[in-house]
């Protein structure tokens, strides 16, 4: 009797504390601490670099949100405008970034986050504080980077060597007309050399002018080879996927020859191998060994300690080895150290690192460089352009056009950027 | 005497086998076969019979071993605690119950309902713009209407692309996303404006065929092709809402683990309540009229809350079947010629208004805040309720107490 007295009590008390606790938990409520990152690879891309957040998360107890796109500046741009921007971008325009730190949506780094930013990916750009001060900051971070100003092909293939033919795709989307935009800052840079390079895409060398013209020339005699519908083709042809789940440009069958970023080896065996551009572009001069290079750059939109955290993450070895570890030999990322990481490499990704190795300069992608506005409009004037890249007046047209845009911006102060290019040792 | 006015004054004598208010009562050693113990009770077979229920309605009655009752004081005094405190239980568990349910259909009802039908909205008008694009500027190699250089693209086409856009802006403002699913609404509403912007640039150039072809086909891949593409993320996140929604409707975990408690506890306040009016008739001769009232309105209050529960999961049910037939509304093709027939594209969006609003009449059928508002109300009542049967045992144990203490 007396026993079951003693366990009636006690279980009553735990009736009143069942009932506090579910009180309690109904009442609480949780918060959402993802770190949400948005980035350009889509389409299989990011699987390594998904694989590389979920690691440091499981590392530093913060979970990642990645989300990708191709048209960033679309989806960033909506996003500042609502006040929602992401935690952190990562973007491939500098003249883009440039834009969003004056605008004060891209902060700031950390001086040991900015320490880690090398070479012609990280730029320090000058604006003035909220006390009219002009001061020089850094804004964003290289995580990963690309070689240009090369052209892939089959060497072993002496069959296409006798017939060479040139892949030719413009279709990407919100930035359709990219490729195209590549291959004219590529032959002006070939033809003329850095300074001239960088005076255009820093905005104080006209787009009249006969270096730019002559560029464009240039890559109108580089399509003339393969006939005069071949160029019309271009402007719907996507720049990589075949469909059918295929893609490469030189797995159609149908060309021989491929101006493409390093990013592109991996859609290709080790039979496919990267050559400077001026081994099959005839005519152009002899000099410094000088390659176009094109990088992902991390800015903080929403600051945090996990935003921040984040960035050092990105840049640290820890995470790089992550990355490289997670991907293909052939689509290892190139680190801006020029590094890809431990564990083999593919014939491609061996190949560009040996070309990146012996560089005398690099520059950065010049349209990345422009203000977006003039990037897009140089973008949409390669598809008009390749309606008729024979035609004076279109070209006439379109070069005064693009002059026009140029002027605007550098009124308008829109050109943040002073120097694209360095020593690759820098 | 008046039994309804309450218990007569005056100490009650001991009876047999009292402790007293010092002491424990005196061991009684004798075998129970020989009397021990229980006086007048026979040896035997009825010693054989007292088993763990018994023991319990001794304990709820407040009886001793002997069946003789227990000192009032003490009895009266552990029964104003214990029983407005199982009360309470009973009542926080069914309201627990009840409003986990009620918040689950409020969740459904004003969040991921307007969310799905915001994100059917931008779809549906995403799919018309795109056919609207089309007609204005022909498709594959067609060539755009004659009309085109005066018209462009029309009034219609750039109103359903703000509408798409609005409509993505909404869903995010349900507050139904997860921080993950509203940056890939960014991400659609993104592409979204790069779409816009490749159909215009189409537009722009609707007398130079490459071109107006290419825009197109740009714009057409945005939207089309591929698992990042416009149409399949909107089809993902309606898919993963749509689950959410299910889930929601599913979960029963809270109501079942209250109810697994709330039953038991409700057994045993009914058992507890019994027992002491019991007690109460038999020590100081009231039926206790004041405490049954007192204690009518927490049983009322499951009954109410039972209810409410039913109403809430037919709503909830309710939502679930429409948001799924939502989901399934589209676009019919257009006319072998490409025209729009009349009245064909005002359909969908039509249909998921129709949709939307017999969800929101349904759901006012269900009287919502109604029973949310009997519910507290129940509930109020029922805490009075509690306080009463306290106060009204505080009252018929304030006499023994004095007596008790007093000799203390």
């Amino acid at each position: 009797m007396r026993s079951t007295r003693r366990l009636l009590r006690p279980a009553l008390a735990c009736c009143l504390l069942i009932t506090t606790a579910l009180v309690s938990a109904g009442c609480s409520t949780g918060q959402d601490r993802t770190v949400v990152v948005l980035g350009p690879w889509t389409d299989g891309e990011e699987i390594p670099f998904v694989g590389m957040l979920k690691e440091i998360g499981r590392r530093t107890g913060q979970s990642y949100e990645y989300e990708g796109t191709r048209s960033l500046r679309e989806t960033l741009s909506a996003q500042l405008r609502t006040k929602t921007p992401p935690d952190v971008a990562i973007l491939n325009g500098l003249g883009e970034l440039a834009e969003y730190a004056r605008d004060g949506d891209a902060k700031v780094l950390a001086d040991d986050v900015a320490g880690s930013a090398l070479g012609p990916w990280a730029q320090q750009i000058t604006l003035e504080d909220v006390t009219g001060k002009r001061r020089r900051h850094s804004y964003w971070v290289p995580v990963r980077v690309d070689l240009k100003s090369i052209v892939w092909s089959r060497p072993g293939d002496l069959k296409a060597a006798e017939n060479p033919r040139w892949c030719l795709g413009m279709a990407s989307g919100a930035t359709s007309g990219w490729p195209g935009t590549d291959w004219i800052e590529d032959l002006l840079l070939q033809k003329y050399g850095a300074n001239v390079y960088e005076d255009w895409a820093t905005g104080k060398l006209p787009w009249t002018s006969p270096q730019v013209r002559s560029a464009w020339q240039a890559w109108r005699d580089v399509l003339a080879q393969d006939g005069t519908k071949a160029a019309e083709e271009a402007i719907s042809t996507e720049f990589e996927s075949l469909g059918g789940g295929r893609y490469g440009l030189l797995n159609s069958g149908k060309c021989t020859l491929e101006h493409q970023g390093s990013f592109i080896r991996r859609h290709y065996g080790d039979d496919v191998l990267p050559a400077p551009t001026r081994t099959f572009v005839p005519g152009l001069p002899a000099g410094p060994r000088a390659f176009e290079v094109s990088g992902d750059m991390a800015a903080v939109f929403r600051p945090s300690d996990a935003a921040w955290d984040l960035l050092r993450e990105l840049t640290s070895q820890a995470a790089r080895d992550v990355w490289a570890r997670l991907a293909k030999p052939e689509e290892r990322p190139l680190f801006p150290d020029r590094s890809t990481g431990g564990g083999r490499l593919s014939a491609g990704t061996a190949a560009v690192q040996k070309l990146f190795d012996a560089a005398d300069e690099i520059c950065f992608d010049a349209s990345d460089a422009m203000p977006s506005t003039l990037r897009g409009a140089f973008q949409r004037a390669v598809l008009e352009f390749l309606q008729d890249p024979q035609d004076p007046g279109l070209l006439k047209k379109l070069l005064e056009q693009l002059e026009a845009e140029r002027l605007m911006q550098d009124r308008a102060g829109a050109f943040a950027l002073d120097h694209l290019c360095g020593d690759p040792g820098d | 005497m008046n039994h309804d006015d309450g218990p007569r004054p005056g100490p009650r004598r001991p009876g047999p086998g009292d402790p007293g208010p010092t002491g424990p009562a005196p061991a009684d050693t004798r075998p129970a076969e020989h009397g021990g113990k229980d006086s007048g009770v026979r040896p035997g077979a009825r010693g054989r019979r007292r088993g763990p229920g018994r023991a319990l309605w001794h304990w709820s009655a407040g009886r001793d071993a002997g069946g003789a009752l227990r000192p009032t004081g003490k009895f009266l005094f552990s029964r104003m605690v214990l029983l407005p405190a199982l009360m309470f239980t009973v009542l926080a568990l069914a309201g627990t119950a009840y409003f986990d349910v009620h918040r689950r259909t409020e969740e459904l009802r004003d969040r991921y309902a307007p969310a799905l039908v915001d994100l059917a909205h931008a779809r549906v008008s995403l799919v018309l713009a795109q056919q609207e694009a089309e007609q204005r500027l022909g498709t594959g190699g067609d060539d755009p209407p004659p009309q085109t250089a005066l018209v462009g693209l029309g009034e219609r086409y750039p109103s359903l692309v703000t509408k798409a856009s609005q409509s993505l802006n909404n869903t995010v403002q349900t507050g139904a996303l997860s921080r993950a699913q509203e940056q890939v609404v960014r991400v659609v509403s993104g592409l979204v404006s790069a779409y816009d912007g490749w159909i215009d640039w189409a537009g722009s150039h609707h007398d130079s065929a490459p071109l107006r072809r290419a825009g197109m086909d740009y714009a057409a891949d945005l939207l089309r092709t591929g698992p990042t593409a416009v149409l399949q993320r909107i089809d993902a996140l309606e898919k993963d809402l749509r689950a959410a929604v299910a889930d929601r409707g599913d979960r029963h975990t809270v109501l079942a683990v209250t109810a697994s408690v709330a039953l038991p506890a409700t057994l045993l306040l009914v058992f507890v309540f019994v027992g002491l009016l019991d007690f109460v008739r038999a020590g100081l001769r009231v039926r206790g009229p004041l405490l049954v009232l007192y204690a009518l309105p927490v049983l009322l209050v499951l009954v109410v809350l039972s209810s409410g529960v039913a109403a809430q999961q037919r709503a909830q049910r309710d939502v679930e079947r429409s948001v799924s037939g939502i989901g399934q509304i589209t676009v019919p093709r257009p006319s072998g010629d490409g025209t729009r027939q009349a009245g064909s594209s005002r359909g969908p969006d039509a249909a998921i208004d129709r949709a939307d609003a017999a969800l929101a009449e349904r759901l006012r059928g269900t009287h919502p805040d109604g029973w949310a508002r009997a519910s507290v109300l129940a509930l109020s009542v029922g805490a009075a309720g509690a306080v009463g049967c306290g106060l009204t045992l505080r009252r018929y144990g304030r006499e023994h107490w004095k007596i008790d203490w007093g000799k203390a």
